[in-house]
């Protein structure tokens, strides 16, 4: 009997062996994640998802409006106790930003862990796009975390601090330090020019940063950093060569559910599966959603004062609320966000336009003058596809580029920026912030402060 | 008085025949204290052998002298002695011995002797348990036993309970304590695995209470460590009703009741004119701050945008959101038994409807238990459960920390405007009464279809028990057991709903199915030479957990009228499997020489599939020790004073899984996407070092019984747990907010005492008093990082600080109302109050503002049994002292004007600062008040002393004909009312943490029952 004891152990032992080396159903480990090209494709995509995950403060959720929400133009038609508001009235405190850093940062740890595993691969020439693509999207996810949390390079603020740089795969136990401003600048640029330079695709890919986008991108940051003729340069290599053409009078009220338009350098995709629900712009610019986000009297009046412009059309007087339906926040919207085309619900799915290619002729308009050159030819073009009956002006000034913007990019997530890094103040809605504010910059959020113990400084204003 | 006489009178009567009568035949009836006949009991000539057994009718006949004594006794009944003193007729009424019922204890792997057990453990029997409650085991184990905290803090029927043995086990890793069922570890399923964010379902409820024979919690690691890296919580084994010998006994108990809000004076919001005048306040003191914040109105524009602003409509939200409730449930059960085979049947019915409008819980029970005895060598048992449960509900705060949601109580009942009308004059409902614009009307949100959820669980539980005996010493057990839970939950937000009307609608059906598979062998010893006896067993078990998720969801209804997911257009699909595998071997030896010295050992090995290669395996050990000094000779002259006394040392270890299934890889997971395209991300940095998490468990006391009357337990224990599984917090910047890792230490220390006195043992009235009384900490004891502070929790509000209890809360201090200028002030340094104050939460500083963990909590009973139990009350008192609760809801009510355009606020914080009222208790109301005086900090902590009553019961033992064996009728009340609390206006009972997030406050009931057995 006593055998008994031994051979049914021993037998179970052997088939339970087996047993404890249980596998995910919905992971793989880290070495055997990235074995071909096609992995490496889904790792750039993973990327974008981490970077656009369907939730709060995110560069798909809010933050992709939170330029217009502290910028001259906005106003909230409701208060549904969202993050908008919170934006909006600037009482972000560092308890509220840990998403608004955190999404980015770990989309940029994918980033970096794919490049890595992007080295054992044996066909590095097919490999080669995909990974000049990380490259650009670590510059973008960065950029993207320079405008939040450090101060803009010409706004004239005192603050000289940018951010942590994410430039290789960390241990888990690091702590950053943040790098200088112009550090972070010159990191953000040198990683959208190893992208350009090493064989990021050249063809329309929506969603995805190809070649075009990674220039347009660098001319943004080279002109958020002051350095006017290589923002030249690079807005002009784009109109000049890139695929891409202007939208017109005719279309261009009705580009915006259309993925990959005729613009769009880079947008960030929103489906029915991947979106940010309630927190998407569309929702917070819904007189039935949020309605956290409606455009102002004064600016509704100044952008519709001249009908001939099609870019009137581009916001609703929505202030005669139908029948007494109590559901139905009375204001004046944005028709920024009509729902992709095909969507199932339309607040929640619109891909986020991260720029365009307007941006590029205002981008060499201001650089050309800022470099003492003729801006009002770019402008000119770009008017003569906005305004049915356009006549070219002799010269522009710098103000009339900013109104430009104002008219052309409001609900894209610019215009305070363009603002403070002129060092001109904004007249808000709720507040009056100057460039050199300490509001124009999100304090970091308070776990990474706690948990950097000291190494990393908090932004002025924000306690400490 | 007249008994006495008839006493004497029978004594001289007697003492006259005693000549007559050498040879007298006495006759009479052996029934307990009920009335029952007990069958099978004995009754002997005292000093003789002479005796007869009682037959089934509890009668027994007999020769005696009529000088003699005869003495009747009974299994588990205390022994009554009658002269016969001439009488031709006695009858022997027995009382319960209740020591005895604590006899036999419920232990690992087996049952034992109580007066053998070195351990730690206390027990309740399962009439104790189904009186208490009928919903959930874990809920009916308030107040009963010491060092067992229960906190139910959901009186949504079907919630999960959280139940906390000797303090909290762990960090990061699980802190509920492992649950058996009839020697089989049920599903270690945490929450997460079971459900979604949206509506607490608890697991336990599917287990039918009045199918439980006894409850025993394992506390020290003496009692638990054979169950090795799964104790470290403490264990709770649950037995259920076996089949008797005997008569066949069919049973019918029934209860039938309402309940409401425990405490009616939480959640009572300002009325009409008082949220007018707030209004006012709010909205010119943020107009004359910055217009922007009042949206450019002023506080009477505001004002002006109620529903009635003259106020003279003023409605009570509450009575619309929280009412009266019914609940009814019925349990029918047979036992039967011949000498080979014993049966158990149960079949319950319970029904008990939730006090917001359109939330229940049903469950359909059935439990079999057959226990046969194949031949000499051979037992088999066989038990199997089947139960459904239904519950709906409206989504909760289970996931704390999202805000309040739209369509949830608290935030339909906060958002309601007091001035709008419940019902338009044509008698419909109202449908405009949110003053956000966000909800609607509480009794066409929670009352109507529209938006709900709902869980219907499928469980089935079987045991398979195999006993061979090789020889009356050895024998081989082997216990199967098989858990299959299938729960599927349900979210239907109609087109029209508040939730569902961005979505057009929203369906969508998760299934969560775990499967458990426990298999047990082992070998056991027991023998015994003079006045040694041992007892050993030895074998291995191997456990496999798994749990499959699906999800399914549609939106775009076309209406409210169908919610069928073939009816919406496809919203989005998930899936995925988990699984775990545990393989151990175990081993444990107990000793005792003459019932006086006592000593045990065990030891487990465990290996798991949660951990790497090289970290998973780990070895538990216990050793204890037990001396029975009332044995000792030199304890004779004091052998009533000290009819029972042992001293009990015990030390060993437990451990505690990660609760994570693959923490130790690093991973990349594959359920992304972006656009129609896959993506694969980096979702887990590699540990391979990830480990056990290890608690080394002292425990000494003792066990006193005084006369035989009154038993007194009291106990120290020390449980130091090291390699704390810990969630540490990691930079953003590497892409991971926590990573797991075994770093820390974690003390919990108490002491126990538990009392049980018979105070009165008359025929016609006893009285008897259970109390039980526990002092305990838990504090942290080392972090990683050189012991520097770790932040947690929402917004950071707790933290673990070396020294600290767990659960403190860090937060800033508020000072109070300027009375000045009415704003609000805090603590720049709530340590340094020479640094002054500041009017904005921002600046200022944290500290530790309380902690969760109360210092002593404890419970009485009293049970009093009159006109020889006939009538019998009992009441239940229980208390805690020293915690703190985090006023979740309170942050939402007690904005100071912040939330003033989109919610009401509560009743007290009208008392707010105005030129007139200088010395208010609030602040100066602020519509989108910029200093964030609302925010988390001390004015959110409130204390959770309390003693309550939570439950009393008044009972008949109605006599009954011979075609009925007993009928007993009763009424019941829980939580009837609380005693004294120090913060009135909440229910004390919060979540373990102390994080009060509940949308449902705790119930108090009133219920009639009747149990019937023919």
């Amino acid at each position: 009997m006593k055998a008994l004891r031994y051979i049914i152990p021993v037998s179970l032992i052997l088939a339970a062996c087996e047993a404890l080396d249980q596998e995910p159903s919905t992971s793989v480990t880290t070495d055997t994640a990235i074995t071909s090209v096609e992995d490496l494709a889904n790792a750039v995509n993973g990327a974008y998802y981490v970077a656009t995950y369907g939730t709060i403060l995110t560069v798909a959720s809010e933050m992709s409006i939170y330029a217009d929400l502290v910028g001259p133009d906005s106003y909230q038609p409701a208060s549904s106790g969202q993050s908008a508001t919170r934006l909006a009235q600037f009482s972000m405190t560092p308890a509220d930003t840990y998403n608004i850093y955190f999404y980015l940062y770990a989309a940029l740890a994918s980033v970096n862990n794919a490049l890595v595993q992007a080295q054992q691969l044996e066909d590095q020439a097919a490999a080669a796009p995909y990974v000049a693509e990380l490259y650009a999207m670590r510059g973008l996810f960065h950029f993207h975390l320079a405008t939040y949390f450090a101060p803009l390079p010409t706004s004239g603020s005192t603050n000289e601090m940018g951010i942590v740089l994410s430039d290789k795969v960390f241990d888990i136990n690091y702590i950053g330090e943040r790098a200088t401003l112009s550090d972070t600048y010159a990191f953000i640029i040198s990683d959208f020019t190893k992208a350009i330079d090493s064989g990021l695709n050249q063809e329309r890919n929506p969603g995805h940063l190809n070649y075009w986008a990674a220039l347009a991108l660098r001319a943004r940051a080279n002109l958020y950093n002051g350095d006017w003729e290589a923002a030249l340069d690079d807005a002009e290599e784009v109109i000049e060569n890139s695929p891409y053409t202007l939208y017109t009078t005719d279309n261009y009220t009705k580009v915006w559910s259309v993925t990959g338009a005729d613009e769009m350098l880079m947008e960030y995709i929103q489906t029915d599966t991947y979106n940010a629900q309630r927190y998407a712009p569309g929702y917070y610019t819904s007189p039935r959603g949020y309605s956290e986000y409606g455009v102002s009297p004064a600016f509704y009046a100044w952008l519709t004062q001249n009908p001939s412009d099609v870019r009137s059309q581009m916001a609703a007087d929505m202030t005669a609320a139908p029948g007494s339906d109590p559901d139905f926040n009375a204001g004046y919207y944005p028709l920024k966000y009509p729902g992709n085309a095909g969507a199932s619900v339309p607040a929640y799915v619109n891909n986020i336009k991260v720029i365009r290619l307007s941006e590029m002729y205002l981008i060499a308009a201001e650089a050309a003058l800022k470099a003492g050159g003729s801006a009002a030819p770019y402008v000119n073009t770009l008017r003569r596809n906005r305004i049915t009956g356009y006549e070219d002006v002799e010269a522009v000034t710098l103000n009339d580029i900013l109104d430009e913007r104002r008219k052309e990019f409001f609900a894209e997530g610019q215009i305070a920026f363009d603002f403070w890094r002129n060092g001109m103040t904004v007249y808000g809605n709720a507040m009056t912030i100057s460039a050199d504010d300490y509001r124009t910059v999100l304090p970091l959020p308070e776990e990474e402060i706690d948990l950097a113990k000291g190494k990393l400084v908090q932004n002025p204003g924000y306690g400490n | 008085m007249i008994r006495k006489i008839v006493i004497t009178l029978t004594a001289v009567l007697g003492f006259l025949s005693l000549a007559a009568a050498q040879n007298l035949t006495v006759s009479g009836t052996v029934t307990d204290s009920e009335g029952y006949p007990l069958d099978g009991a004995t009754v002997i000539v005292k000093g003789t052998t002479t005796g007869v057994s009682v037959g089934s009718d509890g009668r027994y006949e007999l020769k005696v002298t009529a000088d003699a004594v005869l003495v009747a006794s009974y299994l588990g009944y205390l022994t009554q002695e009658l002269p016969v003193a001439g009488e031709h007729t006695l009858n022997f009424v027995l009382y319960e011995d209740t020591a005895y019922l604590d006899d036999v204890i419920i232990v690992a792997y087996g049952s034992m002797s109580k007066s053998d057990f070195t351990g730690s453990a206390s027990q309740v029997s399962g009439d104790d348990i189904a009186q208490a409650s009928r919903e959930s085991v874990d809920k009916a184990l308030v107040g009963k036993m010491a060092g067992v905290r229960i906190a139910s803090d959901s009186g949504d029927p079907g919630s999960a309970g959280n139940v906390q043995i000797r303090g909290v086990g762990s960090i990061s890793a699980g802190t509920a304590p492992l649950y058996v069922v009839d020697g089989v570890v049920m599903s270690s399923s945490t929450q997460s695995d079971l459900q979604v964010g949206y509506k607490s379902t608890g697991i336990l409820n599917t287990l039918n209470p009045e199918d439980i024979e006894s409850v025993t919690v394992l506390k020290d690691a003496a009692a638990a460590s054979l169950y090795g890296s799964r104790a470290a919580n403490g264990v709770i084994l649950i037995t259920t009703k076996r089949g008797k010998l005997g008569k066949t006994t069919v049973s019918y108990s029934g209860e039938t009741g309402i309940s409401a809000m425990a405490n009616p004076r939480a959640f009572t919001l300002m009325d009409a004119s008082q949220f007018i005048q707030y209004l006012k306040d709010a909205g010119n003191n943020a107009y004359a701050l910055n217009p922007a914040y009042s949206y450019g109105y002023t506080g009477e524009q505001i004002a002006d945008m109620v529903a009635d602003p003259t106020g003279r409509t003023n409605t009570n939200w509450k009575n619309y959101v929280f009412g009266c409730a019914f609940q009814h449930n019925h349990q029918v059960s047979m036992t039967a038994g011949s000498e080979k085979t014993q049966i158990y049947v149960g079949l319950g019915y319970a029904d008990t409807d939730g006090i917001v409008t359109g939330s229940y819980f049903k469950r359909y029970s059935g439990r079999v238990n057959v226990d046969h005895r194949v031949s000499d060598w051979l037992k088999i048992g066989v038990r199997q459960m089947v139960s459904f449960t239904d519950s709906r509900g409206h989504s909760d705060q289970t996931n704390q920390a999202q805000g309040m949601g739209y369509a949830t109580p608290l935030g339909v009942l906060t958002q309601s405007d007091p001035t709008a009308k419940p019902i338009n004059d044509d008698g419909t409902w109202n449908e405009y009464v949110s003053w956000s614009g966000q909800t609607g009307n509480p009794h066409l949100v929670f009352a109507s279809d529209t938006e709900y959820n709902k869980s219907t669980m499928m469980r089935s539980l079987s045991n398979l028990d195999l006993e061979l005996k090789f020889a009356d010493f050895l024998s081989l057990v082997n216990t199967f057991g098989y858990d299959y839970i299938d729960n599927k939950q349900y979210l239907w937000w109609a087109p029209s709903s508040i939730d569902g009307a961005a979505l057009n609608g929203l369906s969508a059906v998760y299934v969560f199915q775990t499967d458990d598979l426990v298999n047990s062998t082992l070998m056991k010893y027991s023998g015994s030479y003079g006045m040694n006896s041992i007892s050993a067993m030895a074998g291995f078990e191997v456990a496999d957990h798994q749990v499959k998720y699906t999800y399914a969801g549609a939106n775009n209804y076309p209406n409210d009228k169908l919610n069928a997911l073939s009816v919406g257009q496809m919203n989005g699909v998930g899936g995925a499997t988990d699984r775990s595998f545990m393989m151990s071997f175990l081993a444990n030896v107990n000793y005792d020489y003459g019932n006086t010295y006592y000593a045990s050992a065990s030891y487990r090995r465990d290996g798991s599939s949660r951990l790497g290669p090289d970290s998973r395996w780990a070895d538990f050990w216990s050793v204890s020790a037990a001396w029975r000094l009332s044995n000792e000779p030199f304890m004779k002259n004091v052998s009533r004073l000290f009819s029972d006394f042992k001293i009990k040392a015990s030390y060993g270890t437990n451990g505690n899984l990660p609760a994570e299934y693959y923490a130790y890889k690093g991973l990349y997971s594959a359920s992304g996407g972006y656009g129609t395209a896959s993506g694969i991300y980096w979702s887990n940095p590699e540990n391979d070092n990830l480990g056990w998490e290890k608690s080394r468990n002292f425990n000494v006391g003792f066990d006193w019984s005084l006369y035989h009357r009154i038993d007194i337990a009291l106990e120290y224990y020390n449980k130091y747990t090291s390699s704390l599984i810990f969630n540490m917090p990691a930079s953003a910047v590497t892409g991971f907010s926590s990573y797991t890792s075994n770093v820390g230490n974690l003390l919990n220390d108490g002491i126990e005492f538990e009392l049980s006195s018979q105070n009165v043992t008359l025929r016609n009235f006893t009285w008897t008093t259970d109390f039980n009384f526990t002092w305990q900490r838990s504090i942290v004891k080392n972090l990683p990082n050189g012991g520097a502070d770790i932040p947690y929790g929402d917004g950071s509000m707790y933290i673990h600080r070396e020294g600290a209890s767990m659960y403190s809360f860090y937060l800033p201090v508020w000072k109070g109302v300027n009375p000045e200028n009415g704003l609000g002030e805090f603590w720049v340094d709530p340590e340094d109050h020479s640094k002054g104050v500041t009017n904005y939460y921002s600046e200022a500083n944290n500290t530790i503002v309380g902690k969760a963990i109360p210092d002593f909590i404890g419970g009485l009973t009293n049970t009093f049994s009159f006109l020889d139990g006939f009538m019998d009350l009992s009441f239940l008192i229980s208390y805690q002292f020293g915690g703190s609760l985090f006023d979740y809801p309170g942050y939402f009510t007690h904005s100071d004007g912040f939330r003033a355009a989109s919610m009401n606020a509560a009743a007290d914080a009208a008392d707010y600062w105005t030129p007139q009222n200088t010395d208010a208790k609030y602040p100066k109301p602020i519509m989108n008040n910029p200093y964030r005086w609302d925010r988390f900090s001390s004015r959110l902590i409130k204390s959770t002393d309390n003693i309550r009553v939570r439950e009393i019961v008044f009972g008949f033992n109605i006599p009954v004909e011979m075609n009925l064996q007993a009928m007993r009728v009763y009424f019941k009340t829980t939580n009837p009312f609380i005693i004294w609390s120090a913060t009135p206006d909440i229910d004390p009972d919060v979540a373990i943490n102390g994080y009060r997030t509940v949308d449902v406050p705790v119930t108090r009931s009133v219920i009639f029952g009747v149990n019937i057995t023919f």
